[in-house]
């Protein structure tokens, strides 16, 4: 079982049943300098047990980015733990664990270091100092002549040591230090290098516990009985058939259906099979969702705003508009390009689940989920209860990718219990969904469409850059009544390259399917309709797309970098002597603080397309775990890949197809050609590692095909090109 | 009712014939480290040995079984297996779900295959990972094959 969330006191020293005395909570960051939220207890992230062994609990959620281990070494490394007696649990809910760059205790936005790592390193750092004045203390030595190394303070002079063990509880009676120092790079043990995973033990043993694999006393299980459709209300018929079926206790009505609850779950899905649900109104299909979106392409009074890169006011849309209408005027050449991306689904492998349990004026959460704030307060409306009365427990997680941050199957299981029989009252409810209602109830990866128009100079330079974007609003989907932002997954980011006049714009079309965060965000389309762009202009003026895309990047010295290191890699320099059919291609990639670029090696024959090889260039400043970063662009990539090749999710009355896992554009093992991914280091902030591989793979590839003489392709996926896509 | 050996202990099924073995084992024995992922035999994250054969547990109706069938799950693979050995010093797993079925399909895959290529690795894998380790899944497999070799 992970490691859950225990309150603890604010105060310095506590007892813990059977355990003595602890260093466990440390007070507000805020009065120890720097960084750091008013009254954050950072004590909450650690203890120092008596015997020196040191638990971490990471506030974030552990889906497979690795944050888990990466987390807990920022502080071990401030600590000088011994990394060998360092346990790491999983939290829940908790007040105090806000993620400073997103406002709440949510992951997402490949945040969790770029957010965490201050209050993290501050809290090892202020234990450390507290145990280097408690040797001090006992020894009557100064503390500037005293040093930490794996969990022992060192005086040189008299070679003698204590273990942490040895100062806790006398440091724990000490007062807390205002300032700490934090460690220089220099002096880093742990950070920065590769060791073993703690998590990876229990995951190849099958004893990590997920979400799906809760246990608990007098536990029932639930199955869902769901309509096809993916939005629009519903009557459901067939609950007296299933509360009928042997070993069924209750069917309770819940958000979006009728949960079937058993004793174990395939006697519940049998009997949830026998609800059936007639839909109330007509349910769009998706001819009707394109030319929703191609008619917002087209109205240029359509609601919407113009954007600037981060940081700069936003511009007004009519003088933004007006400043690249001159520009595009006096330009020598105009390109103009439509392009589109479709709806994709996130297919994490276990599937949707929550266990819920209600007693005595308590609700217990069992959850694997992004979003633990957002779901405790939820309960807490849901059950009426204060939120103090919620526990809220995660669980490691079968992949994420944005997909829990919802809580709609957390709602679920919630007014399960609270749903329950008098006789049921009380038990633990672990309710799961089923692979095809995985499929139907996504929130899906908005489909969008853009329209580019850039104009050229004299030179061949780009002098001016228009771009409009339409699709549904993430930022809406997610809070109503919120205004459209620069992270939102309908708007085009910040142009990288150096354009004189740029203006970009959004309108946001208002249709009813679900969506919500997809690996990567608003990077994956709008970096598609840029790259493709890249190498239309390039081709536009003669230009290599490696040099034309350098030419306008002479103020950034780390995405030339990220480039030039790529094309090294690909042997860019002899792709023109690569054989008929072969064609290489790459993008541009960056994003969360980070500088990527992606490369592609493709071969067309006859109608079929090869995909020879991918590389990957990162730089996210220090890599922490240099290892983990460079998996998690090469994991990045393969999930890139698998929507560029066969991504798509199309509806029909409402209800979303595929839903096989094996064609939602999920890459095949066999599907996958050699990818090599290379780090390089342009700077020092740690930027993010898990999304900023995904975006490149699609441009690079289209880029790729198109310079193996095969089609223009402006539509994802690559395989709606005519292309049959060959493994 | 049906008796069979899981893990090479006697267990006693008493659940309908159409119930998958897959939860058979998770909600009734109680062992959850075989995965549901799709339930149609598509992503092999449910792979057990059945009589020495790799299987995909939601496909396999407990009806189907005969008595004093051998099931092997990832929970009685040896604690220092050389897969799941190589495995760990490959830290090969992101989110970890897909890959129980992984080591379960690989053990299977390596029996039959004691000195695979690369090329029948790519073939001979066919469990979905949707993390996309799959160039750490075949390093490993080479790895663990290497030791295995010198067991011979």
């Amino acid at each position: 079982m992970p490691v859950a969330y225990e309150p603890v006191s604010r105060r310095g020293v506590f007892k813990i049943a059977g355990l003595g005395l602890c260093l466990a909570a440390l007070p507000s960051a805020a009065r120890a300098g720097e960084a750091g939220g008013e009254g954050e207890a950072f004590g909450i992230y650690m203890r120092l047990m008596p015997d020196g062994a040191v638990q971490v609990l990471t506030p974030n959620a552990e889906m497979g980015q690795g944050t888990y281990d990466a987390l807990a070494k920022l502080v071990a490394e401030e600590l000088d733990a011994d990394w060998a007696r360092v346990s790491i649990g999983l939290s829940g809910f908790h007040p105090g664990m806000v993620n400073p760059r997103l406002g709440q205790q949510v992951t997402g936005n490949s945040e969790a270091v770029r957010g965490y790592s201050t209050i993290l390193r501050r809290a090892g750092a202020t234990a450390r100092a507290m145990l280097v004045q408690a040797a001090s203390l006992r020894w009557g030595v100064p503390t500037a002549r005293l040093r930490t190394e794996a969990g022992h303070v060192l005086n040189d002079m008299a070679e003698a040591r204590f273990s942490y063990a040895e100062l806790v509880s006398d440091a724990a009676l000490l007062p807390v230090p205002e300032v700490v120092p934090l460690k220089d790079e220099a002096d880093f043990r742990l950070l920065g290098r590769d060791l073993p995973r703690k998590e990876v033990p229990d995951k190849v043993r099958g004893r990590a516990i997920y979400g799906i694999d809760i246990k608990l006393p007098d536990m029932l299980v639930a199955a869902m009985a769901m309509p096809a459709a993916a939005w629009g209300g519903f009557r459901a018929m067939g609950m007296e058939a299933a509360l009928a079926v042997p070993g069924v206790q209750a069917v309770v009505p819940v958000r979006g259906g009728q949960a079937v609850v058993a004793g174990d779950w395939w006697t519940a899905q049998k009997a949830a099979a026998l609800i059936s649900f007639e839909a109330e109104g007509e349910l769009l299909s998706q001819a009707a969702l394109d030319a929703a979106m191609a008619a917002a392409l087209d109205d240029d009074d359509a609601p919407g705003a113009a954007f600037a890169p981060y940081g700069t006011p936003l511009p007004v849309r009519d003088e933004s508009r007006a400043l690249v209408a001159d520009a595009m005027a006096g330009a020598v050449k105009r390109v103009r390009m439509d392009a589109d991306v479709p709806y994709l689904a996130h297919a994490t492998l276990e599937p949707m689940n929550c266990t819920a349990q209600l007693t005595d004026g308590a609700l217990t959460v069992w959850a694997p989920n992004q979003s633990p704030e957002d779901s405790a307060k939820l309960a807490a409306k849901l059950t009426g209860l204060p939120l103090d009365r919620i526990d809220f427990r995660r669980t490691f997680m079968g992949g994420g990718f944005g997909r829990r941050w919802n809580n709609d199957y957390v709602q679920q299981a919630v007014e399960t219990v609270m749903g329950l029989p008098p006789t049921l009252q009380g038990r633990p409810v672990k309710l799961v969904w089923s692979r095809t209602q995985d499929g139907q109830h996504d929130f899906y990866r908005s489909a969008s469409r853009a329209r580019t128009e850039v104009g050229l100079d004299a030179g061949g330079r780009i002098c001016a850059w228009r771009t409009k974007v339409v699709g549904q609003s993430l930022m809406l989907a997610w809070r109503e009544g919120a205004t459209p932002q620069m992270r939102d997954g309908s708007l085009i980011k910040e142009l990288p390259y150096g354009v004189p006049v740029v203006h970009l714009e959004t309108a946001p079309v208002s249709l009813p399917v679900p969506v919500g965060f997809w690996r990567s965000v608003a990077h994956m389309p709008n970096i598609f309709f840029q790259e493709i762009m890249m190498d239309a202009l390039a081709a536009e003026v003669g230009a290599d797309p490696l040099d034309f895309r350098l030419a306008h990047l002479a103020e950034d010295p780390r995405s030339r970098a990220v480039l030039e290191t790529l094309a090294g890699m690909m042997g860019w320099a002899g792709r023109g002597r690569a054989p008929k059919g072969v064609g290489h291609g790459l993008a541009l990639s960056n994003g969360y603080g980070s500088w990527c670029a992606v490369g592609a090696r493709v071969k067309l024959a006859e109608g079929q397309l090869i995909v020879e090889r991918l590389w990957g260039v990162m730089d996210c400043g220090l890599a922490l775990e240099p290892e983990n970063v460079r998996r998690q662009v090469e994991g990045a990539m393969v999930f890139g890949l698998g929507a560029a090749l066969d991504g798509r999710v199309s509806f029909e009355d409402g209800v979303a197809s595929p839903l096989g896992l094996t064609d939602i554009g999920m890459s095949s093992p066999a599907g996958v050609p050699p990818i090599e991914v290379k780090l390089i280091r342009g700077g020092d902030a740690v930027g993010g590692a898990g999304e900023v591989g995904v975006p490149g793979v699609a441009p690079a590839l289209c880029n790729a095909i198109l310079a193996a003489g095969g089609p223009a392709i402006r539509s994802l996926p690559i395989s709606a090109a005519g292309l049959t896509v060959v493994v | 009712m049906i008796e069979i050996l899981v893990n090479g202990e006697r267990r006693v099924l008493e659940v309908a014939d159409d119930m998958p073995l897959l939860w058979a084992l998770r909600d009734v024995l109680g062992m959850t480290g075989t995965k549901f992922g799709c339930g149609q035999g598509q992503c092999g994250a449910c792979t057990v040995h059945l009589d020495g054969e790799a299987v995909r547990s939601c496909t396999v109706e407990v009806g189907s079984l005969s008595s004093g069938a051998e099931v092997l799950t990832i929970e009685g693979l040896p604690e220092d297996h050389a897969v799941i050995q190589a495995w760990e010093a490959g830290n090969v797993p992101q989110c970890g779900y897909c890959q129980p079925g992984q080591i379960m399909a690989a053990t299977a895959f390596l029996k039959a295959n004691p000195a695979p290529t690369p090329e029948q690795i790519r073939e001979g894998m066919m469990n979905y990972c949707r993390c996309g380790t799959y160039g750490q899944i075949a390093e490993a497999i080479a790895r663990a094959a290497e030791t295995l070799k010198h067991w011979d």
